[in-house]
């Protein structure tokens, strides 16, 4: 059972999942910063719904930065947060209401989104099953090359 | 850190700040101009005078059309849609473009995202209300393109 510290820790995962990861990120990018564009583009009128692209733009770049600084397991927790709760969001706007929002159909942006966050869930995943997250335990008190 | 790690902290935070603050995101179409505040007075009298537009007024809330359409008299200020207090279209076309919202789009908004279950989920009377309403708005001159006489449906 990993402990909190060994979750905040950096850890070293193997090539593979360390290239799965990667990918998964440039996902949650796209993600992050198509809901910027569409909080910038009406959204930001929507109430609730609104502040919860903002939020997750803003939460999409912190998950990055958990990554580029090695925290895999949190990347790997944020990532699957993010991006099930927004795929699960536009499924309910889409279906039924979500917030009292509700939307008809998906547009060229949505379409991105939704295959981004789609490939950001399958990748994280692959990543896990990789050894993506459980990597810092065996490595820890290594050094690290800073050249 | 390593140089990259750095580098690519910084890109990111560089791209998502430019992104949240909204720089080079263009914005919303810019449609119509708000109504001025006189029309505005004008507008929420002649809807409190007229039962169905008053309930149409309801029904706009309740249905979340203010979350993507702007009305100044009710306070709706949604920029997904254009402003509705400007559409100087008849009541009965109105109630189509409820129906039906893919067949008449405004310049410069998107054609997909309106949903199209209105006609399944709302009643004749709803949707008729809420068109009464709209036309009631922009026929008081809420906006300027309100028609003063139009046919009523």
């Amino acid at each position: 059972m990993p402990t909190l510290k060994s979750l905040t820790e950096p850890s070293h995962p193997p090539p593979v999942a360390l290239a799965l990861l990667a990918a998964a990120a440039v996902a949650v990018a796209v993600g992050g910063l198509e809901h910027a564009r569409l909080f910038h583009r009406g959204y930001a009128e929507v109430e609730i719904v609104g502040p919860l692209f903002l939020l997750n733009a803003i939460g999409s770049a912190v998950t990055i930065l958990l990554l580029i600084a090695r925290r895999t397991a949190l990347f790997v927790a944020g990532s699957l947060a993010i991006n099930v709760g927004a795929l699960v969001s536009i499924l309910f706007s889409h279906n039924s209401s979500f917030f009292g929002f509700s939307e008809g159909g998906y547009d060229a942006t949505a379409t991105i989104i939704v295959v981004a966050e789609a490939a950001a869930v399958l990748l994280t995943g692959l990543a896990l099953v990789a050894g993506g997250a459980g990597a810092g335990a065996g490595v820890r008190g290594r050094t690290e090359v800073t050249a | 850190m390593t140089p990259v790690r750095t580098a690519l902290a910084a890109l990111v935070v560089v791209a998502f700040g430019l992104a949240i603050a909204g720089a080079g995101m263009g914005g919303p179409p810019a449609g119509d101009p708000a109504p001025k505040t006189a029309a505005v007075t004008v507008a929420k009298q002649a809807i409190a005078r007229n039962a169905t537009a008053a309930e149409g007024a309801k029904e706009f809330e309740s249905e979340g059309c203010d979350a993507c359409h702007a009305i100044a008299a009710t306070g709706a200020k949604g920029k997904l849609g254009p402003r509705l207090d400007t559409d100087s279209d008849p009541v009965r076309e109105t109630a189509g473009n409820v129906t039906d919202p893919r067949t008449d789009i405004a310049e410069g908004y998107e054609a997909k995202l309106m949903p199209t279950d209105y006609a399944s989920r709302m009643s004749a009377e709803e949707i008729r209300a809420v068109a009464t309403f709209i036309h009631t708005v922009s026929a008081a001159g809420g906006g300027s393109g309100g028609k003063k006489d139009g046919d009523g449906g």
